[in-house]
C-alpha cells in the first residue's frame, strides 16, 4: 500500500478548495524511528465505529480460507487494498437466550452492547465506543464525533444508556463547523493566545455545576443517572474549555482545511449518502489527526438500511425482502448492490484515513475501527455471524491481516478483545449467553 | 354514432385507461391548461433550406470585409476582446436605458449584405388566408411536412437559415428555458366544453400569467398547478371557438402574450389574426399550433434589438439584413396609407398539461377587455 | 361515628372542590422531564420576545409509550447536547443585554456601565430566574450567578457584557432545561402528597400553551391561588381562553400523530415529482391548521375529525390534491365534494405520506399506524427468522396491486396472525399512493379500497373515516395520550377509574377537546402524587 504525501492529501482536502499548511513538524520532534514525540508521549491511539445495514452475501462476502493470505471475495474487493491491515471476522453469533430477534436492532446491539435487547431499539448498556471512550477519550476536546450519512441524528448507535444516545452529525457544513470553526485551535499554530472570554464561560459552568447537590438531592436511581450524564456533559465540556486555555501539543498531521464544504441535500439516497459520507469522512480524518478527539462512530446507512435509489420504488431494505434471487447469478442483483455500495463507502473511509501521513506510517497505524453491520444475510434477519471487520495496528497492539471464522461463538468476544486491545480493563463483557471472558487470542499481541 | 354514444363511449375508454387526471378543470366544463413548450414552428433539412450556407454572423461579415493578415490576426483567442470592440462601435449597449446608435438598434441606417432565407418547400405551420388574397401582400406558401398546401410561414422563410433560429437550437431552447425558469407563462382555457369530442361553441381563454409554473427537481414542469392569469387585460385573450373530432380550433383574434428571458428581453408576441388549433388527447394533455401574424416591429424589437449585437454573432446573423428581411416577407395587415403588410405569418407549435386557471374576485373586468377585435 | 366522618369528609371534599364524581385514585410518580426543542424556543419568546435568535441544534428526543411527551422524562442531555444548550446560552444571552435589547429587557440600569453593580444583576437575575426556574430563587442560587457576572463585568469592563455570563448561567442551568417536579404534604389528604403550586403552574402551562407558566401564573401561585379551586379554574380558563391554546393543541397533536418523523421523511423525486419540502411542510401544516380549526376554534366533536371534508389548502398541496386553489402564498379554506375520497385525517397527504415508503404506498405501515397512533394498541414486531422465501411465488412475480402483493400476509399462517389486524385496515387507503395522491387504479388494475376494522365493514376511506368515527377505541385513545402527555409517564394502577371517569366525561362534553384539557387540569389526580412503594422518588421542597 503507498502511502500518500502530505502534498497529494492537501490536493484532496475538501474538493481542492486551497488549504492552508500548518507548519511542518519538525523530525527533531520525533525519535528515532518516527513513532513517538520525543518528549516521550506515545502518538495517541484511537477507536472508532463504522456502521451499514441489511449486511452482507456470504457467499459473495466471506473468505473462502481461515487464517493469514485471506482471500477476498467480490464484496470484500474494496478492501482489498487494506486486506493486511484488516481483520475479517465471520461466524460469529449474536446469541438471544430467546429473546425476539428484532428485526436488525437485535444484531447491531448485540454486537456494540454484547447484551440482547427486550425490546425493539434499546439500547441500555453503554456501547463499545462509550466504555473505551471512558478510558481513551477524557482528555481530548471531544468525547467523540458521531456522524451518519443518513440525515437522522439518531443514528449513532452511540449511547451509554437508554435516555442519552449521542445525536449523530448529519450535515458535513455543521460538522465542519463543530471542529475546525472560530473554536478551533490550531496546534500547529506558531502563537497563541487564551481567550479571556474562556475563562468567563468555564466560570459560569462552575456556578452551574454547584447546582448539583441540591438538584440530585432525593432522586430515584434513574432520574439520578440521567441528571449524573448531564453533569458529566457539562464536565465535558468545562474540560474543552480548559484544553482552549492551554497551547495544544503539536500534531503533525494536522492541516487545517479551509473553507468548509458546501451546503447540499441530505438523506437516505444513495448518490446524497455516499456524498456526504465521502465529506465526513475527510472531516472524521482530519479531526483524528489534529487531536480534536480520539473516539468516533460513522453510520453510513442506518440499522435496516433506508438507502434507496432515485426512480426505484423499494429501498434497500424492501429489496432485500421482496427482490426474487435471480437464477443465474445466485443472489438478488438489486440488493445486493446497495451491498457494494456500502462496502465502496467502507473502501472510502478506509482511504481517508490511509490519506493522513502520520509518523512512520498513516493514521490507520495508530487507530482501530470497527466496522460491522446488523445482520448477516438481510433477507432472513440472520444474526448467525453478523460481520466485523477491524481496520488499522492500534499502535502494534493487534495482529492483522487475517480472517477470523468464530465457529458460532458469541460475538461479544469480538467487543470484549476490542476493548482489551484499547486498553480497557475488562476480562469479562456481555450478558446471558453472550457473557464472555475469552478473547480472541490469534489477534491479541 | 350519436353524440350521446361517443360520448358515453368516450367516457367508457377513459375509464378504462385509467385517466385520473383527464377530469383535473374545477367544473367539469372548463379544461385548464400550462404551456409547458412553445416554439416557432419550423422545419429540419439544412441543405434543403439553405443550400448557400447558414447566415454569415456580424462578426464573420466583418472579418470577411478585412484584409487577410488583419483578419487573421483579429480571428485568434488573444485578439477576442479587441474584435468586440469594433464589433461594438460605433455603438452598443452603455448602460440601463442608455445605447448609441448601432446596426441592430438603428438597422435601417447601416449596410448588410442581404439576409439568406430558406430556400426550401416544406416548412410547418398554418394555412392562415385560407388562399384569400385580401388584406395579405402577395407571399409564396409552403407544404406541411405532413402533405398539406398552403402554409403560412413567411417568418420561418425570412430567418430558417439562421443557425440559432433553426430547428432545435438557441431560440427554440431559449423560450423552453424561460418557462421552466419562470419568465413567462401562458394559460389555456377552454370554457363551456360539454363535449371533449365535438362541441359546437366553446370559448377559448388565452392568457399570460404572472404565476410561476411549478417544477420537479429535474425541471419539468408539473401538472395540476393553480395558475392565476395575468392583472393587465392585454395579455387576457378570449376567442369563440369549436371542438371536432376532439380538436379545438378558435376564430382569428389578436393577441397578446408575454414573452420574457431574464436581463435580456422583455417583450410580447403580438400574434394579429391569432388562431389556434388545440387537440385534446385522453391522458389529459393537449398539443397543437397557435398561428397568427406577428406584427414585425414589436418582433424585431423583442427578438433583434433588444438582445443586441452580440446576439446577433452568437446566434449567426446581422441585424440590419434581418430587418430587411422582416419587411420584405411580411404578408399581413397591410398599412392603410402605405400598403405595406406590417406582421408577418408564422406559427407556434406548443404543448400543455392540465393546470387550474385561477380568475381573481375582480374578474368583470376581464369579461369585458380582450374579446375578439 | 362513621355518618359524621362521611359529613366530614363531605364536607372536606366541598372545601376543596373536589369534584364529587371524581374518583379517588393514587396519581403517580413526579416526573423530571427535559424541555423540548419547541418549549425552549416558546418560552425564550415569551420571556425576551420574539426578536431573540436561538441558534443551535437540539438533541432528538425519544419516543416512550407512543409519545414524546413520556420520553422526556427519560432523557438527558449529552456532552453534544450540552455543547449545544451552551453556545445557545451565550448567544441568547448576548443579544438581551445588547444595545437593542438591554433597555427593554435588563429592567434596570447600572450605576456606573463599565463596572459591576451587584444590585442590578441580582434584580434582572432574580426576576429572570423566576421565569427560567418556574419557581424563585433563593439567594443562595443567586449568589452564584451574581458572582459571576460580576467577575465578568470587572475583566470586560462592561456591565453588560458581564451580565451575559450570568444570565448564560440561569440558561444552561437543569432548573431550567429540566423540569423539575416538586412535591409538599397534602394538607386535604393527609399522608399524600401534591405537587407544589409552582410545579402545578408549570404543568397547566406546558399542557395548554406548551410554554413555562407566564408571570401572571407564576404570581398566582405564589400567591397560593391554584391551591383554591375557584382560582385554579380562573387560570386554566385563562390559558384556554387564550390564542396560545392552538400552540399547545398543535404541540399535543403533533406528538401523538408522530410528525417529528417528518424530519426524516424522504420521497423518491422521479416516482412523486410534485413532492418536495415545500409539500411536506405544507402537509404538516394543514393537518395541524385543520385539528385546530375543528377542535379550539369551532370546538368540534372529536370524532368528526375522521369525516370532516372542511381543511385548509396551499397551492402546492392543491396540486396534490388536484383542486384549484385561489390564494397565492399562504392558506385558504377548502371544503371537498361531498362525493369525494377525501374526508377526514386518514385521506390528508401527511398521514398517507408519512406513512408510507419512499417509492410507493403501504396498507402494512398505514395500518399499523391507526392501530397505534389512533387506537392505543400495540402491533407485536415481526417474529424472529421469517422466513421470506415461502411468500415468494415464483410463478407470478409481478403482482399488480398491493392487496395482491400482501396475500401472503393473510393467507399464510404464519404472518396472518397479526398482519390481519393490520393490513384490511391500511387496504381501505390505497386510492392514495405513497405521496398521498388520488388514483383509481394500479398498474391499470382498479383498486379495491373495501376493509374492516374491528368487525366493521368499509368499502373505500371515507367509509373507514366513519368505523373510526363510531370506533370507542379512537375517543379511548386520545383521552389515554392527552394524559399521558399531560403526566410525561404511563398512567398508574391506580388512575384506572380516574380514566373512565375523565372518558364518561369527555363524552358527556360532547367530545370537545379543550373541555377535555380543562377536565385534566382541574382534576385532584393531575396533581397528586405517589411513587412506587418505598421509592424515594417524592422530592419535598425546600420552601
Amino acid at each position: 500500500m503507498t502511502t500518500v504525501t502530505r502534498r497529494a492529501a492537501l490536493k484532496g482536502m475538501m474538493g481542492g478548495a486551497a488549504v492552508t499548511i500548518g507548519l511542518p513538524f519538525l523530525d527533531c520532534f520525533l525519535n528515532g524511528n518516527g513513532t513517538a514525540l520525543a518528549a516521550g508521549g506515545r502518538l495517541p491511539i484511537r477507536f472508532g465505529t463504522w456502521f451499514w445495514g441489511c449486511g452482507m452475501t456470504p457467499d459473495r462476502f466471506v473468505p473462502k480460507t481461515v487464517g493469514a493470505h485471506y482471500d477476498i471475495p467480490v464484496e470484500l474487493e474494496p478492501m482489498g487494498p487494506f486486506k493486511d491491515q484488516t481483520v475479517v471476522l465471520t461466524g460469529f453469533k449474536a446469541i438471544l437466550d430467546g429473546r425476539s430477534n428484532f428485526p436488525h436492532t437485535s444484531g447491531n446491539i448485540s454486537v456494540r452492547t454484547g447484551s440482547a435487547p427486550d425490546k425493539p431499539d434499546e439500547f441500555k448498556d453503554p456501547t463499545i465506543d462509550i466504555l473505551i471512550g471512558d478510558v481513551i477519550g477524557t482528555t481530548s476536546r471531544f468525547r467523540s464525533l458521531e456522524v451518519s450519512a443518513t440525515g437522522d441524528p439518531r443514528h449513532s448507535y452511540s449511547s451509554r444508556s437508554l435516555g442519552a444516545r449521542n445525536p449523530a452529525e448529519v450535515s458535513p457544513v455543521a460538522l465542519y463547523t463543530r471542529i475546525f470553526g472560530p473554536e478551533f485551535q490550531d496546534p500547529n499554530a506558531a502563537d497563541f493566545k487564551p481567550d479571556p472570554k474562556v475563562m468567563l464561560r468555564k466560570s459560569v459552568l462552575s456556578a452551574v455545576a454547584e447546582h448539583r447537590a441540591r438538584f440530585m438531592r432525593d432522586l430515584g436511581a434513574a432520574d439520578k443517572a440521567r441528571l449524573d450524564e448531564y453533569f458529566s456533559s457539562l464536565r465535558q465540556l468545562e474540560q474543552q474549555l480548559d484544553l482552549q486555555l492551554q497551547k495544544p501539543p503539536p500534531a503533525e498531521a494536522c492541516v487545517v482545511p479551509r473553507g468548509g464544504p458546501k451546503d447540499g441535500p441530505v438523506g437516505t439516497e444513495i448518490g446524497e449518502a455516499t456524498a456526504n459520507h465521502a465529506l465526513m469522512a475527510q472531516l472524521i480524518a482530519m479531526a483524528l489527526a489534529c487531536n480534536q478527539t480520539r473516539v468516533f462512530n460513522v453510520v453510513f446507512s442506518d440499522s435496516a438500511s433506508s438507502l434507496r435509489k432515485e426512480g426505484s420504488s423499494t429501498t434497500h431494505h424492501q429489496l432485500t425482502h421482496e427482490e426474487q434471487v435471480d437464477s443465474k447469478l445466485g443472489y438478488q442483483p438489486q440488493a445486493t448492490w446497495f451491498v457494494e455500495q456500502s462496502m465502496a463507502a467502507w473502501g472510502a473511509f478506509a482511504r481517508a484515513l490511509a490519506a493522513i501521513k502520520e509518523g512512520d506510517g498513516t493514521l490507520l497505524d495508530n487507530m482501530l475501527v470497527m466496522a460491522h453491520s446488523d445482520t448477516q444475510f438481510a433477507k432472513t434477519h440472520s444474526v448467525d455471524g453478523v460481520p466485523v471487520m477491524l481496520l488499522g495496528k492500534a499502535g502494534g497492539k493487534i495482529r492483522t491481516g487475517l480472517h477470523i471464522d468464530g465457529n458460532g461463538d458469541p460475538i461479544s468476544r469480538i467487543g470484549l478483545t476490542v476493548q482489551q486491545i484499547m486498553g480497557v480493563s475488562v476480562d469479562k463483557w456481555g450478558s446471558g449467553s453472550m457473557q464472555t471472558s475469552k478473547s480472541i487470542s490469534e489477534i491479541l499481541v | 354514432m350519436t353524440g350521446k354514444s361517443v360520448k358515453s363511449a368516450l367516457l367508457a375508454a377513459l375509464l378504462a385507461a385509467g385517466a385520473s387526471s383527464a377530469w383535473a378543470a374545477e367544473s367539469s366544463d372548463t379544461k385548464g391548461f400550462v404551456v409547458t413548450h412553445f416554439a416557432f414552428a419550423s422545419y429540419d433539412d439544412e441543405a434543403a433550406d439553405c443550400p448557400d450556407g447558414l447566415n454569415l454572423s456580424a462578426k464573420d461579415i466583418y472579418l470577411q470585409s478585412l484584409p487577410a493578415g488583419e483578419r487573421d490576426r483579429l480571428s485568434k483567442p488573444e485578439a477576442q476582446k479587441e474584435l468586440w470592440t469594433l464589433l461594438y462601435a460605433p455603438g452598443g449597449n452603455l448602460g440601463p436605458g442608455k445605447r448609441t446608435h448601432n446596426r441592430c438598434a438603428d438597422p435601417a441606417d447601416f449596410e448588410s449584405p442581404p439576409l439568406r432565407t430558406v430556400q426550401g418547400k416544406i416548412a410547418d405551420g398554418m394555412d392562415l388566408d385560407g388562399g384569400d388574397p385580401a388584406n395579405t401582400c402577395a407571399h409564396q406558401k409552403f407544404t406541411s411536412p405532413d402533405g398539406k398546401s398552403g402554409i403560412d410561414n413567411q417568418l420561418w422563410r425570412a430567418m430558417g437559415c439562421i443557425r440559432g433560429w433553426r430547428h432545435g437550437a438557441d431560440i427554440e431552447k431559449y423560450a423552453q428555458d424561460n418557462i421552466k425558469a419562470g419568465e413567462y407563462t401562458i394559460l389555456l382555457e377552454i370554457q363551456g366544453l360539454k363535449d371533449p369530442r365535438n362541441d359546437a361553441h366553446v370559448k377559448v381563454g388565452i392568457y399570460s400569467s404572472t404565476d410561476q409554473a411549478s417544477v420537479d427537481a429535474q425541471g419539468n414542469v408539473l401538472p395540476d398547478a393553480s395558475l392565476q392569469v395575468h392583472e393587465d387585460p392585454k395579455y387576457r385573450t378570449v376567442a369563440d371557438g369549436k371542438v371536432v373530432d376532439g380538436v379545438v380550433m378558435t376564430k382569428p383574434v389578436d393577441l397578446r402574450l408575454k414573452y420574457r428571458s431574464a436581463g435580456y428581453v422583455d417583450t410580447d408576441f403580438y400574434i394579429r389574426g391569432a388562431r389556434l388549433k388545440l387537440t385534446l388527447k385522453p391522458d389529459g394533455t393537449a398539443s397543437g399550433m397557435l398561428g397568427g401574424y406577428y406584427d414585425v416591429e414589436t418582433l424585431y424589437d423583442g427578438f433583434i434589438r433588444q438582445p443586441q449585437v452580440v446576439t446577433s454573432v452568437l446566434l449567426g446573423y446581422s441585424c440590419p439584413a434581418v430587418y430587411a428581411a422582416l419587411n420584405q416577407f411580411a404578408d399581413g395587415y397591410p398599412d392603410s396609407k402605405t400598403g405595406k403588410c406590417t406582421a408577418i405569418s408564422t406559427a407556434f407549435r406548443l404543448d400543455a398539461i392540465p393546470a387550474f386557471v385561477i380568475h381573481p374576485k375582480d374578474e368583470k373586468k376581464m369579461a369585458e377587455a380582450g374579446s375578439a377585435k | 361515628m362513621i355518618r359524621s366522618a362521611f359529613l366530614v369528609a363531605v364536607a372536606i371534599l366541598a372545601l376543596t372542590g373536589c369534584d364529587p364524581k371524581e374518583p379517588i385514585s393514587s396519581g403517580g410518580p413526579p416526573e423530571i422531564r427535559r424541555l423540548t426543542e419547541a418549549q425552549y424556543r416558546q418560552t425564550i419568546a415569551d420571556i425576551f420576545g420574539d426578536d431573540i435568535t436561538v441558534a443551535g441544534r437540539f438533541e432528538p428526543d425519544m419516543r416512550v409509550s407512543g409519545l414524546l411527551a413520556v420520553g422526556t422524562g427519560k432523557v438527558t442531555v449529552t456532552p453534544a447536547g450540552f455543547e449545544q444548550y451552551d453556545s445557545m446560552a451565550h448567544g441568547i444571552a448576548r443579544q438581551v443585554v445588547d444595545e437593542k435589547h438591554r433597555d427593554k429587557l435588563v429592567g434596570c440600569k447600572p450605576v456606573a456601565p463599565n463596572a459591576p453593580d451587584d444590585a442590578c444583576a441580582t434584580a434582572f437575575l432574580r426576576r429572570i430566574g423566576l421565569r427560567l426556574f418556574r419557581r424563585p430563587l433563593d439567594n443562595d442560587e443567586l449568589k452564584g450567578d451574581v458572582e459571576v457576572a460580576d467577575a465578568a463585568a470587572r475583566t470586560l469592563g462592561d456591565f453588560y457584557a458581564g451580565l451575559e455570563y450570568g444570565l448564560a448561567g440561569l440558561l444552561a442551568a437543569p432548573e431550567f432545561l429540566f423540569r423539575e417536579e416538586q412535591t409538599e404534604p397534602d394538607p386535604d389528604h393527609p399522608g399524600q402528597q401534591r405537587l407544589t403550586a409552582y410545579s402545578m403552574a408549570a404543568r397547566i402551562s406546558f399542557l395548554l400553551w406548551d410554554m413555562s407558566p407566564d408571570a401572571e401564573l407564576l404570581a398566582a401561585a405564589e400567591r397560593g391561588d391554584l391551591h383554591n379551586p375557584k382560582l385554579l379554574a380562573r387560570q386554566v380558563d385563562r390559558l384556554l381562553a387564550s390564542p396560545r391554546l392552538e400552540q399547545g393543541a398543535r404541540a399535543f397533536f403533533a406528538d401523538m400523530l408522530g410528525f417529528d418523523a417528518f424530519d426524516s421523511l424522504a420521497k423518491d423525486s422521479l416516482i412523486y415529482p410534485k413532492f418536495s419540502l415545500k409539500v411536506a411542510n405544507d402537509a404538516k401544516e394543514q393537518t395541524l391548521r385543520t385539528l385546530v380549526d375543528e377542535l379550539i376554534v369551532r370546538k368540534g366533536d372529536y370524532r368528526d375529525i375522521f369525516t370532516s371534508r372542511k381543511t385548509f389548502l396551499t397551492r402546492t398541496l392543491g396540486m396534490l390534491y388536484k383542486v384549484p386553489v385561489q390564494t397565492r402564498s399562504g392558506w385558504e379554506p377548502h371544503v371537498f365534494d361531498p362525493g369525494d375520497e377525501r374526508a377526514g385525517l386518514l385521506s390528508e397527504i401527511s398521514f398517507l405520506a408519512l406513512h408510507s415508503h419512499p417509492g410507493r404506498s403501504s396498507a402494512t405501515l398505514r395500518g399499523k399506524a391507526i392501530r397505534e397512533l389512533l387506537l392505543c394498541e400495540q402491533v407485536p414486531m415481526p417474529p424472529p427468522n421469517v422466513n421470506f422465501a415461502i411468500v415468494q411465488d415464483t410463478n407470478n412475480p409481478q403482482f399488480k396491486t398491493a392487496r395482491e402483493r400482501l396475500t401472503a400476509h393473510r393467507t399464510n399462517p404464519t404472518c396472518a396472525g397479526c398482519h390481519k389486524m393490520i393490513d384490511p385496515i391500511g387496504l381501505g387507503l390505497e386510492n392514495f399512493d405513497g405521496a398521498g395522491q388520488y388514483r383509481a387504479t394500479e398498474n391499470g388494475v382498479p383498486i379495491d379500497a373495501s376493509g374492516e376494522i374491528d368487525g366493521i365493514a368499509f368499502k373505500d376511506a371515507a367509509g373507514l373515516g366513519r368505523a373510526m368515527h363510531d370506533d370507542p377505541a379512537a375517543v379511548a385513545c386520545l383521552v389515554a395520550d392527552a394524559y399521558r402527555y399531560a403526566t410525561g409517564r404511563e398512567i398508574a394502577s391506580g388512575e384506572k377509574d380516574y380514566m373512565a371517569w375523565l372518558r364518561d366525561g369527555f363524552a358527556e362534553d360532547g367530545y370537545k377537546f379543550p373541555k377535555l384539557l380543562r377536565r385534566i387540569a382541574l382534576s385532584q389526580d393531575f396533581y397528586r402524587i405517589s411513587g412506587p412503594a418505598g421509592s424515594s422518588t417524592v422530592r419535598e421542597a425546600q420552601r
